[in-house]
């Protein structure tokens, strides 16, 4: 049975069913956050006046400011409230009738957006290397984008686990979105998704 | 076939005073009240056979099409639909049902209808050939064939019932439970969609549980009726027998300067009311009439009168 497919096919097709709405979160959204990345970056390298900042070059920390939201958009998969929200606003019910697993079917919806995030820092990572580190990327770049991947997909499945476990205490216990929201701040924080912590904490001991 | 034997279903909520002092109090102290959406009905249903399930809001009749598609456990009792317990949700048992409620989508928003109807196909495991037959048919029926590459939330309230009605109805389903299918619709979408499951009906042969506020879709599409009150069966039969059981009842309709006034009255105080009304009011114009089937169920779903 490959309904699987058709079902990623689906959620796809979904994703690329707003044309505007397309451009800019696949391109629009980060060109955003690296032009900001990049200028931020590189006036606190220029105000040090050094070349490498706790072990960051300016491209370094430039391309990890890229690569961690996208990172982090893989690790997330679908939106908050991708079950209790379905559930609440009853749309859950269609799934409950189909003569397959409701978890399978999600679990694949959930992948289906992780593959899309993953394609989108490919282009991505390719893109800044022909800007900013032009060349052919080497087999061992390969070899860690590959890396990356599989970290990814290990990350997502376990982000998926405690959301689902989240988003069904959620909507038990009485509608708690905020659960949701406090599991994406915690796993992108911890997870250096919003700033580096080590670095902020190396850094700001140096100033002392 | 349908058996359902004292089936019960109890839901729980929580009740709060009304004010912000009720809002901080339910902080802390939550009073919970249960209320039994249905007790304890029996109904058989035999292969072929669309009843017509009519109540008022909250009697208990989507909870009791619910129950019967597997989407809510019940707290009591039996029921087994084509020899499945329905709540069990096995998949052979889901491959053979659809349920179409008219208040949610079930095909996808974003897409046209199609896609939906070809995941539904790997879903449902349909044939090449019965799904080509099937789109063509439904298309066809429905007089929607120009829509379905056409945007589901860009559709007129009409066609989006009809598109449901095409993705629920893809697979040939032995039962169907239909909620409410003509909420909201124009007078003419509603004829439409009755037509449809008319020939339908006629066509396939399924069970069929109709659930509607709309007296036509009862009238046009079900033999058989039964009526719900507060979770509990008060009528069924067939829809022809209704009248007789207000056989002895006589509709007086009063129009007045300011005024229709609607009386039923027994046949044998027919006279003795006339006379009263005369007497009483200013009377313009008098009719009086058996009363129509929609009276007689709106009494039942108001009184809760039982058959005589």
């Amino acid at each position: 049975m490959n309904w699987w497919r058709h079902v990623m096919a689906m959620e796809l097709r979904k994703l690329l069913a707003y044309r505007s709405d397309f451009w800019v979160t696949f391109l629009g959204q980060t060109f955003l956050q690296l032009v900001i990345a990049k200028a931020l970056w590189t006036s606190i390298f220029h105000a040090q006046n050094v070349e490498v900042l706790n072990g960051f070059t300016l491209e370094s920390i430039t391309l990890y400011s890229l690569i961690v939201p996208l990172g982090n958009k893989i690790l997330m998969g679908e939106n908050i409230g991708f079950l209790s929200r379905e559930i609440y606003d009853g749309t859950f019910t269609k799934y409950l009738l189909y003569p397959l697993s409701v978890f399978q079917f999600k679990t694949v919806t959930y992948f289906t957006y992780s593959f899309y995030y993953a394609f989108q820092l490919v282009i991505w990572y390719s893109l800044y290397r022909l800007c900013f580190t032009p060349g052919f990327m080497s087999w061992n770049d390969l070899g860690n984008l590959g890396l990356g991947m599989l970290l990814f997909v290990l990350g997502a499945s376990t982000y998926l686990m405690m959301a689902m476990m989240m988003e069904l205490l959620a909507l038990f216990a009485d509608n708690v979105w905020s659960l949701m929201v406090m599991l994406r701040f915690f796993t992108s924080f911890f997870g250096g998704g919003m700033v580096r912590s080590p670095f902020v904490t190396d850094y700001s001991s140096q100033q002392n | 076939m349908i058996k359902v034997t004292n089936l019960g279903k109890s839901f729980s909520s929580h009740v709060k005073e009304p004010g912000l002092k009720g809002s901080l109090v339910g902080l802390f102290n939550r009073k919970t009240i249960t209320k039994d959406a249905l007790k304890a009905i029996n109904l058989e249903v035999k292969q072929g056979e669309i009843i017509g399930l009519i109540g008022a809001n909250g009697a208990g009749k989507t909870t009791l099409v619910k129950i019967l598609a597997g989407i809510v456990h019940p707290t009591s009792g039996e029921a087994t639909v084509l020899g499945y317990k329905p709540w069990e949700r096995d998949n052979a048992y889901r491959k053979q049902m659809c349920l179409i409620m008219g208040q949610k989508n079930q095909v996808w928003w974003d897409l046209p209808a199609l896609d939906s109807f070809i995941l539904l196909k790997e879903i449902y495991q349909i044939d090449d050939v019965t799904y080509k037959r099937n789109i063509e048919f439904l298309a066809d029926t429905l007089m929607i064939k120009d829509q379905l590459k056409t945007q589901v939330r860009k559709l007129s309230l009409g066609e989006r019932m009809k598109v449901e009605l095409m993705a629920a109805l893809l697979h040939n389903p032995k039962i169907i439970f239909l909620d409410e299918p003509t909420i909201g619709l124009d007078l003419s979408a509603q004829k439409a969609v009755r037509e449809f499951m008319k020939n339908y009906q006629r066509e396939y042969k399924p069970i069929t549980i109709l659930t509607s506020h709309y007296m036509e879709d009862i009238k046009e599409l079900c033999p058989r009726i039964v009526i719900i009150k507060e979770g509990q069966f008060v009528y069924d039969g067939a829809l022809s027998s209704v009248q007789k059981m207000m056989g002895d009842e006589k509709v007086l309709s009063i129009t007045t300067k300011d005024e229709v006034i609607k009386i039923s009255t027994p046949r044998a105080e027919l006279a003795k009311k006339t006379a009263e009304i005369f007497e009483k009011h200013d009377v313009m114009d008098l009719n009086i009439q058996d009363p129509s089937v929609d009276d007689i169920i709106e009494s039942i779903m108001k009184n809760g009168m039982k058959p005589s």
